[in-house]
């Protein structure tokens, strides 16, 4: 009797143990979804892709109303009216550092594996990414950001000036390590190098017409940076900038999935229908008979284009409705030329600045009119009027506001830098509404997250007093004077 | 041998018998362990017995340890009886006993649950009475408190050795009795009668059911089955009836109000998921708190895999799909015992450190007739409650003066606005959507130019007109017998939102079977199938319907909406009259937006009980919770979100298989010593995966399936495999029934934590001390148990890869990126230490009792995904962070204020309060004091934990202060927000309550519960939206004229002068109640409820005599009936879903809730 009592256990015990699949420990600690081996091309094309869409969506809220472009008509959401609430404080600040984050990691691996290459190319994006978050917040973690992995979860923030001489020095290197006749080896959505090497010239323009960019945006904060935009502008042979259209460094959509125009899931309400252009922006385009103005705006019920005051008075919010004014396409929900991060026309006209400021040799009208016509090639305007270019406001009259108001329209839908424009030169000149608030003064900063407090106080707090204030009109260091 | 009664020494046997029961020898009943799934609340279990040349003492422990009786007996008589051979299977008490004391000088008798062995008489003679008068026969009916026979009563004739037992009719009957006899009627559970013959030759007697037992047994970690006066911690059992006699489609949700300490926070919707708390939140992960659940024996998952979305409009939004929890037939409930501090469930590990919710289903159990039964409930629901609605005021936007649906005399359209600002409802007429038009002009609906005006008025049902009565329809047959048990369920469910619900098929199996006299196997399996066409979508989005509730107006008929396309058959253009690409149409939303889902899940276990020795057994169980669910999501094209459609599909599989061993040896030392030590072994196992393949764009409108997909198909998929391994032993302790001592060691071994963290060990102690047993009491106190406990429970983490660093994909292919969360190599197990003191009094022959616990508990080193500043490249890291407090009252009361034969009165009154603290948040993270939860960033929502306050502190915008307090005010009159996050309060309430009250006459049961609870904050983002949009009755003040805020604006020289101006009204409470304004839509959760209420009817057994219906029973009851309460949206008690995390302190597009009426059926054949 025992041993058949005995017998049964072990079969009983057996049974149990069968119940589960018996692995080892160190078996099961390996995530079988979990890739840990990467390569620097494996970061490319979402990091890419991810921080475009962060910008192009972000601007189209916050630097499309705070540069008169559109109107938003409800009123919860008035960033027009210069009201900023901390609830657009947050969309730019963790969607750029994590993909700073993977561009850090392409950078990481392309060093460790000798990938000269992918090593500018990640510096490039780099630059353009860590620029865009110090324009709008000011001072900012960058030494001690991204390193999470080393145990760094209360980064410092870096004075602006250090950030930008690190930046610049970072494209300086790139424009060192592109090697031209090599392909880039993975996908690449913004110049297709990956197979073609003759494209990895146009990263090289990129990472150098960047660097005129943010040259000229400190051009006059002493003159070591006007000695390096000399340089740049001196040699197009060591610096080449981009020269044509089809240089520029635009995420062209094919819209189909995942690479879709970001605006492609926004409700209509969201994407053009509780906004519509500005009366600024219409009726500019309007006046000078620009074409690019059938391209950009609808037509209101009576076949006519039609902006609304930027800061109206809240009691016509009514009035405004989206088919007596002017509004996106809906096309544009769609449209292949939205994610667009530096366009050939910027860097004309950053050339024209060049020449007007005594940077370079070089006649500014031809740089100027070069610049609108890149802009008018670039959204498919093939025929420019005759007499477009010499219409008063057009023609050359040899000032820079003519420059920035020239490119604030070929910087339609890029990003931020119309308002970065702005705050650097003042131009073009806008004028504020009848109910604004801050007084009517454009804000010269976002204010960072409100979490900051409390994620990051000490340093936060050492940042703001450096700055003066966590508040919307503390000016960061390139627009001090 | 000397025996004490009533503290006097005295000899055997010169005594009279009765005196001699009492003053027996009592043998300890309940062996626990062994009864496993030996059904012990009832009296009626059945003996299966193997033995030759037994001793009968052995054979007694034996019989009582399959019983639930005990057996009294003088060991001086047992000395000198014969051994035994006896062969039982399935036998009756009765069978065993009389198989036993076959040939022996002995006899027995049951009295209550003990059975009384007793010496035969020598001869009768001896025994007559000395008045002997004339003998006569007698005939009586012995009946139970409802009228029905009680057969297998025992009646004897007091002072002799006559007895005779009750037959199954209620009869029994004496050929020759004293005229004055007295007859001493006795059976299980009753209480024993005496009555005199007096001369009558027919008797009828009614017997009343006894008090509750004093050893009442509760189900204990492990399955063990323990008496409740030996536990050193607190237990509460809730018995299978509670949950089903007002049920509702969650049946966990029935527990409400009737368990101190426990806090429910639930989800709307058919599968009403509820995340269970008890004692308060002790994890820093706001719903992590959940209380483990156990299913016979077996944990299964209360999580479900949730689609990835957040609650408040995100790409898409999540879907309430339930849990094996709440897929759970509450019919197949036998009881369900709360183990509230880990003290009671230290030996589960882990997951009990929040407490555990042990569920036991139905067993076999012999029933009189053919053991068939059937039940039908039915269940109709209502809205209970909606938001304070205006209906003043229609559609319009701030100052609109006309109302009018496209460009017409009246003026330029207005009808894409859809704010609740519009014209007054003064009896005028406007151009609106249901005005005539000429088709021949234009055909579309929504631009034919209209051609008249028609009245201008409220459609009071513009929200309630839309939803539908809910049903939800259970029947079960099932059979039950000896050993066995099985049952189907089929429950068709209908809820509110038209075109949501489901059917589910519930099938439970129980069997036991002995396969040798010293091996029984046990085994229970639960399968459930789900499937719904439909589950409605939560939150606040285009794709909720609670979305397009905020956001129609009073103006709008409900009926406009009921044509969905513009071509009936296209499905190609949605209807909405009104809005301009914000709003889809609810029609749409709840028969186009469909959630489907097909769930299949088994929970079940098999063990066996090896019985070697009277000492020592070994329990060997594995047991299973096992799901499959295949979900779809189709978005038809065309709406809002989805311009070119969706479909999306997922396919979840989810495992834990629970082995464990127990061997147990128990003995007794002299001095009323006994001792039992066990030791046992874990091995706990999940496996997870999940695909998920999504169509973002179709090629056909209305074919959803993958291989419509226009562009490449997008997938993910996540898999993951963890092991808990563990060892543990428990040694227990009892001193003479008077004092109880548990102790209880642990350790783990977790494959989620890193290897030099993966072992952990933890302890706990509990005690348990008789009162009444040990000093001398006031005669008041029937029963005093003072207990203690202390035990400390280790966790390990959630993630099972949390501490390594790996990259993740991306919609790209062969594209990665950092993980968002930063992991963390060397992540330690987290500890509750908990303490608690109880006591429990019972008074008067246990007619009132008191149970009052306290506790405290601190939970340290949790394991925790916290948010991190963006700028080092990560959302949140994986740490160890904090201490958590929590220290509570909990007070149960029960009186029974009328006990008389017909009418029984029970008052059950039950009270809680917790207070959380949080200790310490500071971490390596760099949080000073403070750290964020959970965060909606472009609203400012936060959830917080603070040090030195209670955990879950909501942080928010509020009005800019002048330096004296008031509302600062810009010089249009608008209330200035400040920029600064402040506190708005504690999400955690107060305390608790809930008084129960039960009535049974005659027939009849009546029941009524009502619950209360006091503070607690929660944020309303519904409420934001409904008074920002002029919705509510508190946008109204002003409408004519505008509105003067109360308080200050700053002149220029920076004084404060009072605000004068007036602001238009809309323009004020649009950003009055601006949605990330916390000043104005947080509110207290306090409520009052009448919870339940019921009415039950027995039909008396005497009606089917002579059918073959053995029990009918029709009960009416209702939920939810009342709802007393100052929150604004629909209903308190409410969290919100994101993902799967049900998240308590946030309401965003809360689902109305429901009262609910129900009728059941029960039939026994």
């Amino acid at each position: 009797m025992t041993t058949h009592i005995f017998k049964l256990t072990i079969v009983l015990c057996s049974l149990v143990l069968f119940g589960s699949c018996v692995k080892s420990f160190d078996d099961l600690r390996k995530d079988p979804e979990a890739v840990s081996i990467a390569l620097p091309s494996s970061f490319l094309s979402n990091a890419l892709y991810e921080a475009t869409s962060t910008l192009v969506t972000q601007g189209h809220t916050i630097n499309d109303q705070l540069m008169q472009v559109n109107v938003l008509r409800q009123n919860d959401n008035e960033i027009h009216r210069y009201k900023i609430l901390p609830g657009n404080y947050t969309g730019m600040w963790n969607p750029l550092y994590k993909r700073l984050n993977d561009i850090d990691e392409m950078i990481r691996l392309a060093v460790q594996r000798n990938d000269a290459n992918y090593q500018a190319v990640g510096l490039t994006l780099k630059s353009w990414l860590m620029s865009n978050i110090t324009d709008i917040y000011g001072d900012v973690p960058f030494t001690e950001a991204l390193k999470g992995v080393d145990g760094v979860t209360t980064p410092k923030f870096d004075p602006q000036q250090q950030i930008y001489d690190s930046l610049l020095a970072f494209l300086e290197k790139a424009n060192d390590l592109f090697v031209l006749n090599k392909v880039l080896g993975g996908e690449d959505l913004l110049f297709n190098a990956g197979t073609t090497a003759a494209n990895m010239l146009k990263w090289k323009k990129f990472a150098n017409s960047l660097r005129l960019r943010l040259l000229m945006r400190i051009e006059k904060k002493g003159t070591a940076y006007q000695d390096q935009l000399r340089m740049l502008l001196a040699d197009a042979n060591k610096y080449p900038l981009m020269s044509a259209v089809q240089d520029g460094a635009v995420l062209y959509y094919t819209n189909i999935t995942p690479f879709v125009n970001p605006f492609f899931s926004y409700r209509d309400f969201d994407f053009n229908q509780k906004l519509v252009y500005s009366e600024y922006f219409i009726n500019y385009l309007q006046d000078v008979g620009d074409p690019r103005l059938a391209v950009y705006a609808t037509k209101t019920s009576g076949g006519t284009y039609q902006g609304a005051p930027t800061g109206y008075p809240v009691a016509q919010q009514n009035v405004i409705s989206n088919t007596s004014f002017s509004t996106y396409p809906i096309e544009f929900k769609a449209n292949d030329k939205m994610g667009s991060i530096l366009q050939y026309a910027e860097v004309e006209f950053l050339l024209a600045e060049a020449v007007l400021k005594g940077y370079m040799n070089g006649d500014a009208k031809t740089h100027y009119d070069k610049g609108i016509k890149a802009s008018m090639d670039y959204w498919g305007v093939s025929n420019i009027p005759a007499n477009f270019l010499s219409h008063p406001k057009i023609a050359w009259d040899g000032t820079l506001e003519q420059i920035i108001t020239q490119k604030y329209f070929a910087l339609f839908t890029n990003g931020f830098d119309q308002w970065h424009e702005y705050r650097r030169t003042g131009f073009p000149v806008l004028t504020p509404g009848p109910e604004m608030d801050n007084n009517g003064v454009m804000p010269s900063r976002i204010p960072y997250p409100l979490t900051e407090s409390l994620y990051n106080s000490n340093n936060y707090n050492e940042a703001v007093a450096r700055m003066g204030g966590d508040d919307i009109n503390s000016k960061v260091w390139w627009q001090r004077p | 041998m000397l025996l004490t009664v009533n503290g006097k020494a005295f000899l055997w046997p010169c005594l009279s018998t009765t005196k001699l029961w009492l003053s027996m020898k009592l043998t300890l009943i309940l062996s626990v362990f062994f009864c496993l799934n030996v059904c012990g609340t009832g009296y009626a279990q059945r003996i299966t017995l193997e033995e030759k040349n037994a001793s009968l003492q052995s054979v007694f422990k034996k019989i009582e340890r399959q019983s639930n009786y005990l057996i009294l007996y003088r060991d001086e008589w047992l000395a000198d009886a014969k051994k035994v051979t006896v062969h039982l299977v399935n036998s009756t008490i009765e069978e065993a006993m009389s198989a036993c004391l076959n040939n022996q000088q002995l006899e027995y008798a049951v009295v209550g649950n003990s059975i009384v062995i007793k010496r035969k008489a020598v001869t009768s003679s001896k025994n007559r009475p000395v008045n002997d008068i004339v003998a006569r026969p007698i005939k009586g009916l012995v009946l139970n408190e409802n009228g029905e026979p009680l057969s297998g009563a025992t009646v004897t004739v007091k002072g002799t050795k006559l007895m005779t037992v009750v037959n199954d009719n209620g009869e029994f009957s004496f050929t020759d009795v004293p005229e004055n006899a007295v007859l001493v009627i006795s059976n299980v559970g009753f209480v024993t009668r005496e009555i005199a013959v007096s001369g009558k030759d027919n008797i009828k007697i009614n017997l009343q059911q006894a008090q509750r037992q004093m050893q009442e047994v509760v189900v204990t970690a492990l399955g063990i089955r323990r008496e409740e006066r030996s536990l050193g911690y607190s237990a509460q059992k809730v018995e299978g009836e509670e949950v089903t006699r007002a049920p509702t489609s969650n049946w966990v949700n029935a527990l409400t109000g009737k368990v101190p300490g426990l806090q429910l926070n639930k989800v709307g919707g058919p599968a009403g998921s509820s995340d269970i708390v008890l004692r308060g939140d002790n994890v820093l992960d706001l719903g992590g708190s959940t209380a483990l659940i156990v299913i016979d024996g077996v944990p299964v998952s209360t999580q479900q895999a949730g689609t990835g979305y957040g609650a408040l409009v995100a790409a898409d939004n999540p879907i309430d799909f339930g849990s094996s929890l709440s897929d759970l037939n509450p019919e197949d409930i036998e009881s369900v015992s709360v183990l509230k501090g880990p003290a009671a469930a230290a030996l589960y590990g882990s997951r009990a450190s929040n407490g555990a919710i042990i569920i036991t289903t139905k067993s076999g159990k012999k029933t009189p007739g053919t053991g068939l039964y059937f039940n039908s409930t039915i269940t109709h629901s209502t809205i209970n409650r909606y938001p304070d609605y205006q209906f003043e005021y229609g559609a319009g936007s701030n100052g609109a003066t006309y109302y009018s649906y496209g460009n017409t005399a009246d003026g330029t359209s207005t009808k894409n606005s859809t704010a609740g600002y519009g014209p007054r409802y003064e009896g005028q007429s406007y151009f609106q959507y249901n005005s005539p038009f000429d088709a021949s002009v234009d055909p579309n609906p929504l631009t034919s130019p209209r051609l008249e005006r028609v009245p201008w008025r409220p459609y009071k049902n513009y929200v309630s007109g839309f939803f539908r009565p809910g049903m939800n329809i259970a029947n079960t047959i099932g059979i039950t017998g000896a050993g066995y048990r099985a049952a189907i369920t089929y429950t068709k469910n209908t809820w509110i939102v038209p075109n949501t619900g489901f059917d589910r098929i519930n099938i439970a199996l129980s069997g036991s079977q002995k396969v040798s006299p010293k091996i029984t196997l046990n085994s229970k399996i639960n399968y459930a199938r789900k499937f719904s066409d439909n589950l409605p979508t939560q939150g606040y989005n285009n794709q909720t319907i609670m979305y397009y509730m905020a956001q129609t107006a009073s103006s709008f008929d409900i009926n406009w909406f009921k044509q969905r396309w513009e071509n009936t058959t296209s499905g190609i253009a949605e209807i909405v009259p009104v809005s301009n690409g914000y709003l889809d149409n609810p029609y749409v939303i709840a028969y186009e937006m469909l959630n489907g889902a097909d769930r299949h899940n088994v929970i079940g276990n098999v063990n066996a009980v090896v019985q070697f020795t009277d000492k020592l057994s070994l329990m060997l169980r594995t047991g299973l919770d096992l799901s499959y669910e295949f979900r779809s999501q189709q978005r038809p094209i065309n709406t809002n979100k989805f311009k070119e459609g969706m479909y999306r599909q997922q396919n979840v599989f989810r495992l834990e298989n629970n082995s464990d061993f127990l061997l147990k040896y128990e003995n007794k030392l002299p001095f009323g010593l006994n001792y039992t030590v066990s030791v046992g072994g874990n091995q706990r196992f999940n496996d997870y995966k999940w695909d998920d393949a999504w169509a973002t764009k179709l090629s056909l409108p209305g074919v959803y399936n993958l291989s419509n997909s226009k562009d490449p198909i997008q997938t993910t998929s996540d898999r993951y495999q963890f092991m808990v391994n563990s060892l543990y032993g428990f040694v227990n302790l009892g001193y003479k029934d008077k004092v109880y001592l548990e102790l209880t060691g642990r350790n783990d071994w977790s494959s989620t934590l890193p290897k030099q963290n993966a072992s952990f060990f933890y302890p706990s102690v509990n005690t348990s001390v008789l009162l009444d047993k040990v000093f001398e009491l006031p005669t008041a106190i029937s029963f005093a148990k003072l207990r203690a406990s202390y035990a400390s429970t280790g966790v390990d983490a959630k993630d099972p890869y949390g501490f390594q660093v790996n990259y993740s994909r991306t919609q790209f292919p062969g594209s990665l990126q950092m993980p968002t969360r930063l992991p963390n190599v060397n992540l330690k197990p987290q500890f509750t230490n908990a303490i608690e003191l109880g006591l429990d009094l019972r008074f008067l022959k246990n007619r009132a009792g008191i149970d009052l616990a306290i506790y405290r508990n601190i939970t340290r080193n949790q394991i925790l995904s916290l948010p991190v500043d963006g700028a080092t490249g990560f959302s949140t890291a994986l740490t160890n962070v904090g201490k958590v407090q929590n220290k509570g009252i909990e007070v149960q009361l029960r009186g029974t204020p009328v006990q008389k034969r017909n009418f029984k009165w029970d008052v059950l009154v039950n009270w809680s309060a917790n207070r959380n603290k949080v200790i310490d948040v500071s971490s390596a993270l760099g949080a000073e004091g403070k750290l964020v939860l959970y965060n909606v960033g472009f609203a400012n929502i936060n959830i917080v934990a603070e040090e030195g306050k209670p955990l879950g502190q909501l942080y928010g915008l509020g009005f800019k202060r002048s330096p004296e307090g008031k509302v600062v005010f810009n010089s249009s009159g608008i209330p200035v927000m400040n920029n600064e996050l402040q506190n708005w309060g504690s999400i955690n309430p107060d305390w608790q309550g809930g008084i129960q009250n039960n009535i049974t006459w005659k027939n009849f049961n009546f029941s009524v519960l009502f619950d209360v609870r006091r503070g607690g904050k929660m944020m309303s983002y519904s409420h934001a939206i409904l008074a920002a949009t002029g919705k509510l009755k508190n946008s109204l003040p002003g409408r004519e004229g505008g509105v003067t805020g109360d308080g200050v604006q700053v002149d220029a020289n920076g004084h404060s002068v009072p605000n004068t101006v007036k602001a238009p009204a809309a323009t004020y409470y649009n950003a009055y109640y601006l949605y990330s304004n916390m000043e104005t839509n947080v509110f207290s959760t306090s409520f009052v409820k009448f919870r339940e209420a019921s009415i039950g009817y027995h039909f008396p057994k005497s009606w089917f005599k002579k059918s073959f219906v053995q029990e009918l029973s029709l009960a009416a009851s209702g939920r939810d009936l009342f709802v007393w309460t100052d929150f604004p949206s629909f209903d308190p008690e409410t969290a919100t879903l994101n993902s799967s995390q049900i998240m308590p302190g946030i309401e965003i597009g809360q689902f109305p809730s429901t009262r609910s009426i129900t009728f059941t059926l029960n039939a026994k054949f």
